[in-house]
């Protein structure tokens, strides 16, 4: 790795807080609600002495992960259904495709509805966007299964079970990592979303509270710390995905957007 | 393309549970009102006078706030891509933007500028730029050094190459980002209404759950839906028109 | 006819070196390049692969700049590239504008340059020159890759040039497209009287177009040997590969481009 884009990196990071805490710190711009870096590193020193941010994280990591591992396993599942069976597709491929762009969010009141105030709310609203970057990339890793390698298990006459293990999950895999990769992100996402307008924990309920609170050397603590959970999530997928499958994964794109 | 305009055999899971669901729920069930009922539910809501305003408010919203996202976003991607210096000092800083959920944007917006319609459409933008200044830097650097050196050796000008060479080849790489832009908007969109309470959809969807009619909720889940999966087709038919000029591998990108 | 001997050359390069930095330090592409290149001449460079022709190619074209000895056109220093040359790369694929016209490609090099009436004329001229007139509204990626190349052709003519920088222009072209595109090529040099550098591998295709044949050797690469080639200026596909002085000329650069060492 070249380190020259690493410095300059970091440098331009540096030349960005330095800019504005200068506008800032001189009084350049006088506005109340827009701290310089220096007060949101203060207010994130406070804040690290509660123990309400500890509980709050560990909250938003726990929705987070567990309504990724339910994405994951319906959206694996159902992907590896659609994936290995023309018919299963043919006929049910259509209302994936209807389905899928509707709105996460759209799903907090209805949450609020059925759930109230609960993890359970929150769940709902991580699960049901969260589901379909998994489905679709495993539908398409296992579609995309070449025809060579199914001759190949027929020829050895392996059972479904082998076959499934031995040919069309690895051949899948690096589609499948994909899909998980971007589903932690959507959970992160919507568990944030879920805790801003829904359920009053985690970080999401925190960022929302500091700005009511007219706070925002806090709030901006918050949003330094939300970003922080993401870029390591990331991170460790993109790290797991790489030693699951030594050299053939390629390096794809971070963030959460959407396939 | 063909898996936007599927065969409509696909749609009978989808509506065998609608149908069951209709069928098996009492009328008046309290968590799950039968689809017959959130039909009611939004045309009461149209003849009262409130859906409609709400619509043209969203849609109008989201629209502004994407075509700000738009031209913003490929304006300074294609600049972070062209000028070496300016991406290796904004690397770190966008890497780190890019991983930070967009919703988080929603409170700050809201702290500095208030509940204001400005507000709304100054977070749909600057949500929905991401994506496409990302995908906007990854087709600039992707275009062929190939292309660049067949435009010097034409003398065109830097100006020139950038307007004739690098702005065209990044456009695949520009619809790859609108596509996922899109459905940030809307998202983001609503987040804004349920959050704010500004004029929209959201409110009445926040609105019908105070209210515990769960025939609205669910009425105007599935009108979202049938939105924003018309906005997706609309946006599939405009991007295969603009590929159409492109070779086939680039365009099924 | 013999190879007229221009009083003045197109290109002249002296004793021209090119060396790129790598991670273990610096490694050298060329070393004392010299050669001219006289006015309607066509001379071919061939070599094996990794003797540095393509960055010959792009240094004669004013691309990147010689790491050391001169390199004029027309006596005067290069530096970018000049006017009046024109260049045409192998992989057309990605030489061309993919989303512009085939008659829009043509254009981009001359556009604004001239006035619209003037750009048309030299756009269907070119077309023409090449056999591509009824496909101006096609774009390049509905095209085969014969055609294509003769877009890139085209493109390059449209600037009127008086010298064509080509750079393997026929080496992922089937046999049957590549002969027929050689002897257009030809038939160019005579209608616009051009001078050509021609950079290639192959040692026939080297032969059949070339005035003379420069050997590119070694690493770094230098010219270590250069051929007139006495077969006049009539050339055609059959009896010029059968000719004496073809076959000589063939057996010796099999030895000396030392592809085999």
């Amino acid at each position: 790795m070249n380190a020259r884009p690493l410095l300059s990196g970091l440098g331009g990071i540096g030349l960005f807080l330095g800019l504005w805490q200068l506008i800032i710190g001189s009084g350049l711009i006088e506005y109340d609600f827009l701290p310089s870096p220096w007060a949101i590193l203060g207010g994130l020193w406070a804040m690290l002495g509660d123990r309400e941010f500890y509980e709050e994280a560990l909250h938003t990591l726990a929705a987070t992960l567990g309504g990724w591992v339910i994405a994951v396993v319906l959206g694996v599942g159902l992907g590896a259904l659609l994936g290995s069976s023309t018919t299963c597709r043919r006929y049910s491929l259509a209302s994936v495709e209807v389905l899928r762009p509707l709105p996460a969010v759209a799903f907090v009141p209805l949450a609020l509805l059925l759930f109230g105030f609960s993890l359970q709310m929150e769940l709902l609203v991580i699960v049901a966007p969260a589901l379909w970057p998994s489905l679709i990339n495993t539908m398409e890793g296992f579609a995309g299964v070449p025809q060579r390698l199914s001759d190949v298990a027929a020829s050895f006459r392996l059972s479904p079970i082998e076959r499934l293990l031995r040919i069309d999950l690895p051949a899948a895999a690096p589609s499948v990592l994909v899909g998980l990769r971007l589903s932690l992100s959507l959970a992160l996402v919507m568990s944030v979303v879920a805790e801003m307008v829904g359920n009053p924990q985690g970080l999401g309920y925190g960022l929302v509270r500091e700005q009511q609170a007219l706070n925002p050397e806090r709030m901006f603590g918050y949003v330094l710390v939300i970003g922080l959970v993401g870029v390591c999530l990331n991170a460790i997928l993109v790290m797991a995905s790489g030693w699951i499958l030594p050299g053939q994964f390629r390096r794809p794109q971070a963030g959460w957007d959407t396939p | 393309m063909n898996r936007l305009l599927p065969a409509w055999v696909g749609l009978a899971p989808l509506a065998a549970v609608l149908v069951l669901w209709q069928l098996l729920a009492p009328a008046n069930a309290p968590n799950f009102p039968p689809p017959l009922a959130w039909w009611r539910a939004v045309v009461t809501l149209a003849t009262n006078g409130s859906l409609l305003p709400a619509v043209v408010e969203t849609l109008w919203t989201f629209a502004l706030g994407l075509f700000i996202a738009t031209v913003a976003g490929f304006a300074l991607g294609i600049l972070i891509g062209t000028v070496r210096a300016v991406r290796e000092w904004s690397g770190l800083l966008l890497e780190f933007l890019r991983a930070l959920p967009p919703p988080v944007v929603v409170p700050i917006a809201a702290l500095m500028m208030g509940f204001s319609p400005s507000m709304k459409l100054t977070v749909i933008a600057v949500t929905a730029a991401w994506p496409i200044l990302l995908n906007t830097v990854a087709g600039v650097q992707a275009v062929p050094a190939l292309l660049s050196e067949a435009a010097r050796s034409l003398h065109l000008s830097w100006y020139r190459r950038v307007r004739h060479i690098v702005v065209p080849a990044s456009v695949p790489a520009l619809l790859v980002g609108l596509r996922v832009a899109v459905s940030l908007a809307i998202v983001i969109t609503l987040l804004v209404e349920i959050f704010t309470a500004l004029p929209g959809i959201g409110v009445l969807m926040v609105q019908g759950q105070r209210n515990y009619n769960s025939a609205q909720v669910f009425g105007l889940l599935a009108l979202v839906g049938v939105l924003a999966y018309a906005l997706t087709l609309m946006f599939a038919v405009i991007e295969g028109v603009v590929l159409s000029r492109w070779p086939p591998r680039v365009a099924r990108r | 006819m013999s190879v007229a001997q221009a009083p003045s050359p197109v290109f002249a390069l002296r004793d021209l070196g090119y060396s790129v930095s790598i991670r273990e330090g610096v490694r050298e592409i060329l070393a004392g390049v010299s050669f001219e290149l006289a006015e309607r001449e066509i001379l071919s460079i061939v070599g094996a692969s990794g003797t540095g022709k393509t960055s010959l190619l792009r240094i004669v074209a004013g691309l990147v700049a010689q790491s050391s000895g001169e390199l004029s056109f027309r006596g005067v220093p290069v530096s970018g590239p000049p006017l009046g040359v024109a260049v045409v790369f192998q992989d057309y694929a990605n030489a061309l504008l993919q989303w512009r016209t085939v008659a829009g490609n043509v254009l981009l090099g001359i556009e604004r340059r001239f006035s619209r009436a003037e750009c048309n004329d030299r756009v269907a001229s070119a077309l023409s020159l090449v056999g591509l007139e009824r496909h101006a509204r096609d774009y390049p990626w509905q095209l085969s890759g014969g055609m294509q190349q003769r877009v890139q052709i085209a493109r390059a003519l449209a600037l009127a040039p008086s010298v064509l920088l080509m750079d393997e222009p026929f080496a992922s072209l089937d046999a049957l497209t590549k002969s027929s595109l050689q002897d257009e090529m030809l038939r160019l040099r005579d209608e616009t009287g051009a001078s050509f550098v021609f950079i290639t591998h192959d040692i026939e295709e080297a032969i059949y177009l070339g005035d003379r044949v420069a050997v590119l050797r070694g690493r770094p690469g230098t010219i270590a040997e250069c051929h007139p080639v006495g077969l006049g200026r009539e050339r055609d596909q059959v009896g010029t590969r059968a000719a004496p002085e073809f076959l000589r000329l063939r057996q010796h650069l099999h030895g000396a481009i030392g592809a085999h060492a």
